[in-house]
């Protein structure tokens, strides 16, 4: 049977994009924490 | 020095520290507020780190071992949907609301903020005790785990491995309350991470490069690399959902969010708890790998306790044992606590309108929760199933009844009561009987409990009149 692998040639690509899924969720929590930190300071130099 | 020894000196000392925890935070444990959501006072690291060890536990240590064990690498895709979905979109969604309207209420609770939004003392009373009930289960499958893992690092018979991890924690619940449970949890997660971390580098020491070791399990069988391999995508799907969703409608875990300090705080914790829950990992991995190394393990369950016998050293097998008891003793403590407040506050003060004093109270949750701790002792003795299978059960009936209803509860302006109780009946009643007819077409209760609870409810609530305004 053939399984097609990631580009590294170690993982079996669709076993790979569960590593995937994990690197996307660290990337969305950072951008979510920056978008909010800055919409707070824009919020709070409005109510200045 | 000998493997008793070292083991003995690592865990009194661990010990020793969670007794200080447990002491001090019964200092600091003075109302009902600081017992159960430790004052709303809790900043990032603690917040994040508690929540991860209150996830995780022994069960995906030792029990998520055994399903890499026995369903390959496709196992992976679990610990990619628990961090996705029941971590970083779990904090978004649910994180900010939470918080604002569980303060706004002035609920403790997940029963009591869904009786106040609902205006429903009914609902308090059929959710406290589906979550009390069930999370007993919950309870029996963390103990199997610690109980498995010490049976074979400790020598002893699993009946005194048991009874070692469970009379431990009781007691420390019982002293210090929400306290004692975090910050135990958040030295608890460092255990659990340095513990797996240590496995899989000697793991890889062992057997070899990543590579390897897939042309080693191919070898074995070409599905125990692919998704869904072995497994086939119902049962990977049930289980991705059911311990990633189900986070979502769990209380043990979405009380984390009530006692943040504040949306800063809950922000940053977002990151740090995405980043620590990343490990869920290396269980599935290192599960799959004990695969190679021992092929014909009647017990699944086993398989990360013989492999941490095979590659560690007697003192690196000290502090991963030391790791999965804390793993283990963090969740349990924490679904202990949120059982006990829902019998204690819920059921009995607030359901059956019996006022007690805050004294009355901490004393009265004190001597439930070393209850309902002895009475889970007492069924982990002889355990019915393999330790994910337990905790697939006990959440699919705790997150179908609560998800929807608390989900709504926190989005909808308008609500109507008949909708969030008889959502919470049917997602329960669905899920249950589903899992008892043994989960036709290979999809677990947890999937259809939650489907019908989701309809149930959008059906009611554009069917009657809803009157109950945020």
């Amino acid at each position: 049977m053939h399984i097609d692998t990631c580009p590294f040639r170690v993982f079996p690509i669709k076993t790979f994009f569960a590593i995937v899924v994990i690197v996307i969720s660290i990337l969305i929590s950072i951008v979510w924490a920056i978008i909010g930190h800055f919409k707070d300071k824009r919020q709070n130099s409005k109510e200045h | 020095m000998s493997f008793g020894i070292i083991l003995f000196i690592v865990l009194a000392l661990y010990l020793l520290v969670l007794f200080l925890i447990g002491l001090l935070s019964r200092k600091a444990t003075a109302t009902k507020e600081d017992f159960y959501l430790g004052g709303r006072k809790i900043g990032p690291w603690v917040s994040s780190f508690s929540f991860v060890a209150a996830y995780y536990s022994s069960v995906v240590i030792i029990g998520g071992g055994g399903f890499g064990y026995k369903y390959g690498m496709a196992t992976l895709w679990v610990a990619g949907i628990n961090v996705l979905v029941g971590t970083t979109l779990a904090w978004i969604v649910l994180g900010k609301r939470t918080r604002e309207l569980t303060q706004k209420y002035n609920a403790v609770t997940m029963p009591e903020f869904l009786a106040k939004r609902y205006q429903s003392p009914v609902i308090q009373i059929i959710s406290a005790l589906i979550i009390a009930i069930f999370l007993i289960v919950y309870n029996v499958s963390i103990l199997k785990a610690m109980a498995n893992i010490s049976q074979v690092l400790m020598n002893v018979e699993y009946l005194h491995g048991l009874l070692i991890s469970g009379l431990i924690i009781v007691i420390y619940v019982s002293l210090g309350g929400y306290l004692a449970v975090v910050w135990t949890g958040f030295l608890q997660a460092w255990l659990m991470i340095i513990g797996l971390l240590l496995l899989t580098f000697f793991t890889l020491n062992k057997v070899g490069s990543v590579s390897d070791i897939f042309i080693r399990l191919g070898e074995i069988n070409q599905n125990l690399i692919d998704t869904p391999g072995v497994w086939g995508w119902s049962g990977l799907v049930s289980y991705c959902m059911i311990v990633s969703f189900g986070v979502w409608g769990m209380p043990q875990l979405v009380s984390r969010f009530y006692s943040i300090r504040d949306v800063k705080v809950l922000r940053i914790g977002t990151v740090l708890a995405t980043l620590s829950a990343s490990i869920a990992l290396l269980p599935y991995f290192n599960g799959a790998v004990s695969r190679i190394l021992f092929p014909n393990l009647t017990n699944p369950d086993l398989a990360i306790p013989n492999l941490v016998k095979l590659v560690l050293s007697p003192f690196s097998q000290a502090i991963f044992l030391t790791g999965v008891m804390a793993a283990g003793m963090s969740t349990f403590s924490a679904v202990l606590l949120t059982a006990v407040s829902s019998l204690i506050k819920d059921f009995y003060e607030d359901g059956l309108q019996k006022k007690l004093d805050a004294k009355t109270h901490i004393r009265y949750a004190r001597l439930v929760s070393v209850f309902i701790g002895i009475l889970s002792l007492i069924v982990a003795i002889k355990p019915p199933a393999m330790i994910l299978v337990l905790t697939a059960f006990s959440w699919s009936v705790i997150a179908g009844a609560n998800l929807w209803p608390f989900f709504f509860s926190l989005y909808l302006n308008k609500l109507s009561k008949n909708a969030g109780l008889i959502s919470m009946l049917g997602g329960a009643i669905t899920a249950l009987i589903w899992i008892i007819i043994k989960n036709p077409f290979g999809i677990h209760g947890f999937i259809p409990g939650i489907i019908a609870s989701f309809l149930l409810y959008i059906i009611i609530h554009f069917f009657t009149k809803n009157s109950i305004k945020i």
